[in-house]
């Protein structure tokens, strides 16, 4: 489970402050995709630069995100668990 | 009054709208000589080139000596109003749609939007995004941006700017190649003299400093070699030695506005108007300018500003620096100025920034105005001994009480845009 302190989560908090322009304060674990105020297209551009950050893929059938309710701390679960494998790599700075 | 004489004073007040000046509310710019005035004005009248040399790598391919000139410009931390990644053209578009708005102190708040246009030109528009996507595509990274389609289209940055600034009138494309910004700011004033709008956003851009696009044009042969002890010296316009351009990328913008809504929401009184706008096409080959379309297009804009040849002071040429282009061009200015109006032209210093050349250039010809001087032709030593012109060469030449400067913008298409600009005070 990602709480608001793992590394994971911060990361993208960062990628959504820093890339979506979203206040830090409306980013928390239990937020849902869906509310984040980013229309679809945005919100798949936002996948993609998680993807870029984490040097991975995650499968559609993983997560889409227009799909509603799947929430920051489901997307953290996504990441790690594709991340496991590779558990060395260290996710690219966020705002890079 | 009878009907007859208010047909007559209508018509008459139409003829003085079709034809009345325009007045520039503000500039602003991203270019390789810089983003302020006085970056741009220092190498302007300077002639100092921003022109570098960079090697093309593509694999299989031989090295490519380019010549390019980049701008100092960093557009990974903007975003789009809807908060998606821009094209780097789009970006540059957008910073200086913003500089010139905050010059023109335009209160997007106040002033009726449905009446405010955006009227942008780009030669290739996305080009540089598109390249970069395909080839992560066909790389490594095999699969598409959701955003591609909106960041490449040839509209992204008028749509960008639209959503921006809000405007409601109108949002235009305008693609013709190098012309395209010319084009773009002279459809403008057509639109607020017609009364369609009182305010637009205006200018032109392009980024294409992306492998697959300065390959594409270095297979053109259009493309200057840098030479290697001074590749700022690779564009020399007019020169008996010339060797065609570097490319360039930036971006300009102005804010054009009817003097009356400028008088009705109390602006400062502006320094420059565009009083005169004419495009034509040559009709004749895709690629080689042809003198009479050009004549016919430079005689029409002075009528359209109502001027004689010879009130103009300055001639900002298109100056490619291409053996065919430029000698079209002195053959035009020739025939229809004669040898008594000094030539300058710019892309030796800023390269050649195709879609937003217009623009850009329009900008260093109000410069000329601003300073009463006229910038040199960089690079130019000894101009082509078949051009009977008076090119600024060497250092900038004073121009005490200049009133009217034209600029040129001859595009592959054979579309030809000109803008004559000129002093406020003069109308």
């Amino acid at each position: 489970m990602s709480s608001s302190a793992s590394p994971t989560f911060n990361s993208i908090a960062a990628i959504l402050e820093t890339d979506f322009r979203i206040e830090r304060s409306a980013i928390s674990p239990a937020t849902a995709l869906s509310d984040l105020g980013l229309d679809s297209l945005a919100l798949m551009e936002f996948v993609f630069a998680v993807e870029d950050a984490f040097h991975l893929r995650i499968p559609e059938d993983r997560l889409d995100p227009r799909e509603a309710g799947i929430t920051l701390e489901r997307l953290c679960d996504v990441i790690d668990a594709e991340s496991a494998p590779a558990a060395a790599v260290q996710p690219a700075e966020a705002a890079a | 009054m009878s009907s007859g004489a208010a047909h007559a004073v209508l018509a008459a007040s139409a003829t003085r709208a079709a034809s009345a000046p325009v007045r520039v509310s503000g500039i602003g710019f991203v270019t390789p000589i810089g983003r302020t005035i006085e970056a741009f004005d220092e190498a302007l009248f300077a002639g100092r080139s921003a022109v570098r040399a960079q090697t093309l790598e593509i694999e299989g391919m031989d090295p490519m000596a380019l010549a390019v000139a980049a701008c100092d410009f960093d557009s990974n931390g903007m975003r789009s109003t809807s908060r998606l990644p821009l094209d780097r053209g789009t970006a540059m578009a957008l910073a200086a749609a913003q500089d010139a708005a905050l010059e023109a102190k335009i209160d997007l708040d106040t002033i009726d939007r449905d009446r405010l246009g955006i009227f942008w030109g780009s030669g290739l528009a996305g080009a540089g995004t598109f390249d970069n996507t395909t080839s992560a595509l066909y790389g490594e990274q095999r699969r598409m941006r959701p955003t591609t389609v909106l960041t490449v289209m040839p509209n992204a940055a008028v749509a960008e700017l639209a959503l921006h600034f809000g405007a409601r009138g109108s949002a235009i494309a305008y693609a013709c190649a190098c012309a395209s910004s010319a084009v773009a700011v002279g459809e403008a004033m057509r639109a607020i003299r017609g009364g369609w709008i009182d305010v637009a956003i205006v200018g032109g851009h392009d980024a294409m400093l992306t492998p697959g696009v300065m390959a594409s044009w270095n297979a053109m042969r259009v493309m200057a070699p840098p030479p290697a002890d001074a590749p700022s010296s690779a564009c020399r316009p007019f020169s008996g030695d010339r060797a065609g351009f570097a490319i360039g990328e930036g971006a300009a913008a102005l804010v054009l506005e009817s003097e009356a809504h400028a008088a009705a929401r109390g602006a400062e009184a502006a320094p420059f108007v565009l009083a005169g706008y004419a495009t034509n096409c040559d009709g004749t080959h895709i690629t080689n300018p042809d003198t009479a379309g050009q004549v016919r297009v430079m005689r029409a804009a002075l009528r359209d500003a109502g001027i004689e040849a010879s009130d103009v002071g300055h001639i900002n040429a298109h100056g490619t620096a291409t053996s065919a282009g430029d000698a079209a061009e002195a053959a035009s200015i020739r025939e229809v100025f004669g040898r008594a109006t000094p030539v300058s032209a710019t892309k030796a210093i800023h390269g050649h920034v195709l879609g937003g050349g217009g623009a850009i250039e329009l900008i260093a010809a109000l410069r000329a105005l601003a300073r009463e001087a006229l910038p040199p032709i960089a690079n130019l030593q000894t101009p082509d001994a078949t051009f009977d012109l008076d090119f600024v060469q060497g250092e900038a030449r004073e121009a005490k009480g200049i009133r009217y400067a034209l600029s040129n913008s001859f595009a592959f298409g054979g579309t030809n845009a000109v803008i004559v600009a000129g002093r406020a005070c003069e109308r």
